[in-house]
C-alpha cells in the first residue's frame, strides 16, 4: 500500500486531497469530511452469526465434496491440471463422437438440414442418427424407418446405413425406406434422380447400381441387393405430401405405416391375414377411418374403436 | 486504515495465494461486513448484496494463484464486487447500464437502514446523505470509497480502473461540492431563525 497510509488514521482528509484545496479552506474542508461521517448509505449491521453462515455457504461453494478433506486436498497442483485436461479431451471426444439424433413423432413429418445441406424428408415416426463431426470425417447417417434424400454434392460420399443395408451416393435424391422393426429388416431404395451405390453393410464388393426410376430390396437373408426394378417413383415418395400408395403390400406392414402416420394403436384380431397382400391408392389426405373402411372392405373384415385406436376383426 | 490492518492484508495475500484457507477465512470475517454495505449501495438490497460478496470471495478463492501480495488484496477484491454489481444492475434492469447512471436510482429498498447509530444529529446525517446522492456517481464512487471504506487513492484507482490523479479530482469534487451544499443549509437555517 502507499505512504499515505501512515496519514489517514481513522478518516483523516486524505493528504493528496487537501494538497489540492486552497489553504484557507482546509479547516471548512475538514470539517465537511467529519460531519459526514455517519452519512455513510448503507448502514446495515452484519452480525457475527450472518457472518459465519455466509462462509459456509462460501465454502460449500469452493469445496464441493466438504466434511471431510476431499481427496483431490492431497494431489500435488500439476496432478491435478493434468487430470483436468485429460478429462476435458475425453469429454470433447466422447461429445464428437456421441451421435445426434432426429426423430419425427407419430402423426407428424418433418424435414432435417443435415450440416452439408443436404435434405432429408422424414416419414412418421422415422429416426436418423448422425455423429457431430458429419461433412468433417465422412457423411454417414443411419436411419431407422423412412425417408426421402436429396443430397447435396460434396468432398465425402453420402451413406445410408440401415437394417445392415448401405447406400452410398455423391449428390442426388432418393428414398430408403427400413423400419428397424420390419420382420424382413428390408431395406428397399428409390432413385429419383442420379445414381445410387446399394450394397449389404459388410460385402460392400456385391454391390448394384440403381439408377432414376429403379428400385431394389434387401434383406439380411439375400447375398445381394435384388436386381433393380423399374418403378414408379411418385408411388413410392407419396408420404412426402401425405398420400397412401400400397402395392402389393402386406396387410401388417400397411397397419404398422398407418399407425405411424395417425399416430394411432390398431390391433390385428385376425388369424392368418397379416402376410396377405392389398393394393390401395390414396390421390389426396384421408381420413384414417376411410381407410380402414376400405381395407375391411376388401378383406371382408370389420374394425371397431378403442380407447387408443382401432380393433380389426372378422 | 491503519498500519496493522494494512500489514495483516498482506500477510493475508501471501497466505491465500498458497491456499491458506485459514486465512482466507479471516480475510473474510474482516471483509464481509464492509463488502456487504459496498455492495448494497449498488443493489440497494442486503439479499442480493449477501449473494454478491458471496460470489466474490468464491472467485478470489479460485483465482487465488492469481494474487499479486504486493497490491492491495482489499482493492482487488472491491473490483471484483464493484464489477459484479454493475452486471447485476445491468442484468436485472434489462438495459445496458453505463456505470454512470447506477447508484442514484438504486436506492429505493426499504431494507436499507437510515438509522445512524452513534450520533444524535440524525438529520444533518440525512443531508448528508442526500447530498452524497446528488454527486455525479463518479464523484460519488470515489467519495465514498475513501471517505467510507477507508481505501487509498490507488485503491479506489484500482477498483474503478481510473488513474489515481483522477480520483483525487473527483473526491476534491465531491468535497467541494458537499460544502457548497452545507453552507447553503447553514444559510437557510439562520435565515429561519
Amino acid at each position: 500500500m502507499t505512504q499515505t497510509g501512515k496519514n489517514q488514521k481513522n478518516g483523516a482528509v486524505p493528504k493528496e486531497v487537501l494538497e489540492q484545496l486552497n489553504e484557507n479552506d482546509h479547516t471548512d474542508m475538514i470539517s465537511v469530511w467529519k460531519k459526514s461521517e455517519y452519512a455513510r448509505p448503507s448502514q446495515m449491521e452484519i452480525s457475527p452469526k450472518e457472518i459465519e453462515n455466509a462462509l459456509s455457504k462460501v465454502h460449500r461453494r469452493i469445496e464441493p465434496h466438504s466434511g471431510k478433506k476431499s481427496i483431490v486436498g492431497n494431489i500435488p497442483q500439476y496432478a491435478r491440471y493434468l487430470v483436468a485436461v485429460v478429462a476435458l479431451i475425453a469429454v470433447t471426444f466422447l461429445f464428437f463422437f456421441l451421435p445426434r439424433t432426429a426423430s419425427v413423432p407419430y402423426g407428424e413429418m418433418a424435414t432435417l438440414e443435415l450440416p452439408d445441406g443436404t435434405l432429408v424428408e422424414m416419414n412418421s415416426g422415422t429416426t436418423l442418427r448422425y455423429n457431430r463431426l458429419y461433412r468433417f470425417t465422412d457423411r454417414t447417417v443411419e436411419l431407422n424407418g423412412e425417408a426421402y434424400f436429396n443430397v447435396a454434392s460434396h468432398g465425402h460420399p453420402f451413406i445410408v446405413e440401415a437394417n445392415g443395408a448401405s447406400i452410398e451416393v455423391t449428390g442426388t435424391e432418393f428414398n430408403v425406406r427400413s423400419w428397424r422393426g420390419d420382420q424382413q429388416m428390408e431395406t428397399t431404395v428409390s432413385v429419383s434422380e442420379g445414381e445410387v451405390l446399394f450394397y449389404p453393410k459388410k460385402l460392400k464388393e456385391n454391390q448394384i447400381t440403381l439408377r432414376a426410376g429403379e428400385s431394389s430390396r434387401w434383406n439380411p437373408r439375400l447375398t445381394e441387393p435384388a436386381n433393380p426394378e423399374p418403378v414408379t417413383i411418385e408411388d413410392i415418395t407419396a408420404w412426402r405430401n401425405q398420400r397412401f400408395v400400397f402395392r402389393d403390400q402386406t396387410l401388417i406392414s400397411i397397419l404398422y405405416e398407418l399407425e405411424r402416420r395417425y399416430n394411432a394403436t390398431i390391433e390385428l384380431d385376425v388369424d392368418g391375414v397379416e402376410q396377405s397382400t392389398l393394393t390401395a391408392y390414396y390421390s389426396e389426405q384421408v381420413q384414417l377411418e376411410s381407410v380402414l373402411d376400405d381395407i375391411c372392405t376388401v378383406k371382408g373384415l370389420r374394425y371397431t374403436r378403442t380407447t387408443t385406436g382401432y380393433r380389426i376383426f372378422k | 486504515m491503519n498500519r496493522k490492518t494494512e500489514q495483516q492484508i498482506k500477510t493475508w495475500a501471501w497466505k491465500i495465494r498458497k491456499s491458506d484457507r485459514k486465512a482466507f477465512d479471516e480475510f473474510f470475517r474482516w471483509g464481509y461486513p464492509m463488502l456487504v454495505r459496498f455492495a448494497a449501495g449498488y443493489t440497494g438490497q442486503k439479499s442480493s448484496a449477501c449473494d454478491i460478496v458471496q460470489d466474490a470471495f468464491v472467485i478470489l478463492w479460485q483465482k487465488r494463484s492469481e494474487i499479486d501480495p504486493n497490491r492491495s488484496l482489499k482493492a482487488y477484491l472491491y473490483r471484483i464486487v464493484r464489477n459484479l454489481c454493475l452486471n447485476h444492475l445491468r442484468d436485472s434492469s434489462g438495459t445496458v447500464v453505463d456505470s454512470e447512471l447506477v447508484q442514484g436510482e438504486a436506492f429505493s429498498s426499504d431494507e436499507l437502514s437510515i438509522e445512524s447509530p452513534g450520533n444524535s444529529n440524525g438529520s444533518l446525517d440525512q443531508k448528508f446523505r442526500e447530498w452524497i446522492y446528488a454527486l455525479p456517481d463518479r464523484q460519488q464512487e470515489a467519495f465514498e470509497l475513501s471517505r467510507f471504506d477507508g481505501l487509498e487513492h490507488d485503491e479506489i484507482a484500482d477498483v474503478m480502473e481510473i488513474s489515481p490523479k483522477t480520483v483525487n479530482n473527483h473526491i476534491v469534487a465531491a468535497l467541494r461540492q458537499l460544502r457548497t451544499f452545507y453552507d447553503e443549509y447553514q444559510k437557510n437555517i439562520n435565515n429561519d431563525l
